[in-house]
């Protein structure tokens, strides 16, 4: 069986269509339950295998916190949040520098550096979510 | 002799436990040690009327039982080594008391311990594989999160969440095992560093060394011992928490909820029959969604009726008279089996300046860790009777 393999919202869990930036999760086909990352194995039903499933680009923010103090390979402080899509699920990511956060605040995923640092301490691109543009 | 649900009765009678603070210059083996030969001489027993024991622990490595056990002269019995997160030691409690239980022993031994000063410092994340791991989410900002959606939701302040951490540092004052010795005023809760906003430095458990045990027996065992300070273990529960589908409401406990219930039913009594409670305040926030999910007091007004005095020692229901995770301190195995030795000096009428008048009920709530997709990962409630 497949196991779901973790791993950083790095290229196998995002897409990206012209500037538009969406994370990838997956759908059970049994019974609707969506989730992100992919789950291979159905957590309210059982039932084994899975679609892709594209969140975003749009969301709004559900809750977040600066945080301070962290482990070694991250650069504080750093904002993160989580973030709602209307495939009815959520999903914890970075929020870039700029605006201050607003719980229920649009957002929008973009790709950009950090907070987390590579081993040549440059910080590493992952998707954030940044507030929409009016 | 059967208990209520016609299952063996099971009894706390010997507990013990090092002084929590940092103790960089023991081994994790010389601290359980101390633990348990404690709890034996509490429970007048001798190293060779152990029947069996489970040590919990998270991070101290193989064989951590054998360790211990073997530094307090025990060896040959069944050992289990139980890793369940920060509810690590209380699961070790819950197994032992499910042996009594099953008939299969009569004396069990459970203890709990944690080195942490020698190999952490900072925050604590989740474990390293997981995706929000890797994304910079540490357990304080988990909680701060939460924090924030509490005080959105319910109105809750800054100061009222201050005024939890004040209240466990003062009981910790009085409390000559805990971390941390002097009072700490809401003002100075709130004027300490950022950890992640809103959650300050006082609002977050410290890192702690330091272990704990206690000896159980069966409703038989004791009767034949005659032992006078037993207290009864009238309740043990374990839950994990389920994967989340959907937009669940962050401020509401679920684990601690199912857990709770089966705690509830087990014993026989319902929230509005306990008089005190040890509830794992990992930070401030914990100690509010947990009170909630205990359904100890209503969901949104914890923080509000902590300000207004009614968790404190005198309180209508003190909370974590022990000091807490966050004045006691926090050495993840040890600390389940910790908030049931408070419980059980307080019902024995032993906890001194603490002592809560005429206690005669009373829980312990500990639940531990994250893992991606789950709201909590281990889930324990134990509720003590005299």
């Amino acid at each position: 069986m497949e196991q779901t393999k973790d791993a950083v919202h790095g290229p196998d869990h995002y897409a990206l269509e012209g500037d538009r930036v969406y994370l990838v999760g997956s759908r059970c086909p049994e019974c609707d339950a969506a989730f992100y990352p992919e789950q291979a194995v159905c957590a309210r039903c059982g039932h084994r295998g899975s679609e892709p499933l594209r969140l975003g680009p749009g969301g709004t923010l559900y809750t977040w916190t600066r945080v301070h103090q962290s482990t070694a390979e991250f650069k504080t402080p750093y904002v993160l949040g989580y973030m709602d899509f209307s495939q009815n699920v959520r999903v914890l990511v970075p929020l870039t520098d700029g605006a201050e956060p607003k719980i229920g605040m649009a957002l929008e995923l973009v790709l950009a550096p950090g907070p987390r640092m590579g081993a040549d301490q440059t910080p590493a691109t992952l998707v954030h979510a940044r507030p929409v543009r009016r | 002799m059967k208990g209520a649900n016609g299952v063996n009765g099971v009894y706390v009678i010997g507990v013990g436990m090092t002084a929590f603070g940092k103790h960089p210059d023991r081994l994790a083996a010389d601290l359980a040690a101390e633990a348990i030969l404690g709890a034996l001489d509490d429970a007048g027993l001798r190293t060779v009327d152990i029947e069996a024991a489970w040590v919990g622990h998270v991070f101290q490595g193989m064989a951590m039982g054998q360790r211990g056990l073997g530094a307090a002269g025990i060896s040959g019995l069944p050992i289990t080594n139980v890793e369940n997160a920060c509810s690590s030691g209380s699961t070790a409690i819950y197994q032992a008391a499910m042996a009594i239980r099953a008939g299969a022993h009569d004396i069990v031994l459970a203890c709990g311990v944690e080195l942490l000063s020698t190999k952490f410092r900072g925050a604590l994340a989740p474990d390293e594989t997981d995706i929000e791991t890797q994304i910079g989410l540490t357990m304080p900002a988990v909680y701060a999160m939460r924090a924030r959606r509490h005080m959105e939701q319910y109105g809750t302040t800054p100061r009222m969440l201050a005024a939890i951490a004040s209240k466990n540092k003062f009981n910790a004052s009085l409390n000559p095992l805990a971390q941390f010795k002097k009072p700490v005023s809401v003002d100075e809760v709130l004027a300490g560093r950022m950890i992640a906003d809103p959650l300050h430095l006082h609002e977050c458990a410290p890192v702690s060394d330091g272990a704990a045990a206690v000896v159980m027996v069966s409703a038989g065992k004791l009767a034949e011992l005659g032992r006078t300070r037993a207290v009864r273990l009238a309740a043990s529960a374990l839950r994990s928490g389920k994967m989340e589908v959907g937009l669940p409401d962050m401020t509401v406990e679920d684990l601690t909820w199912r857990t709770a219930e089966a705690a509830y039913q087990e014993a026989g009594l319902g929230p509005e029959a306990i008089q005190l409670a040890e509830v794992h305040d990992c930070f401030s926030i914990a100690e509010a969604t947990r009170i909630e999910g205990l359904r100890l007091y209503p969901r949104g007004e914890y923080p509000a009726r902590v300000e207004r005095g009614e968790a404190s020692l005198g309180g209508r229901l003190p909370v974590n008279t022990s000091g807490g995770l966050l004045g006691k301190g926090h050495p993840l195995g040890a600390t389940g089996v910790a908030q049931v030795i408070e419980i059980v000096k307080q019902l024995r009428g032993e906890a001194g300046a603490r002592q809560v008048p005429d206690a005669k009920v009373g829980l312990a709530h500990c639940r531990g860790g994250k893992a991606r997709g789950v709201e909590g990962t281990a889930c324990t409630v134990n509720i003590l009777t005299v």
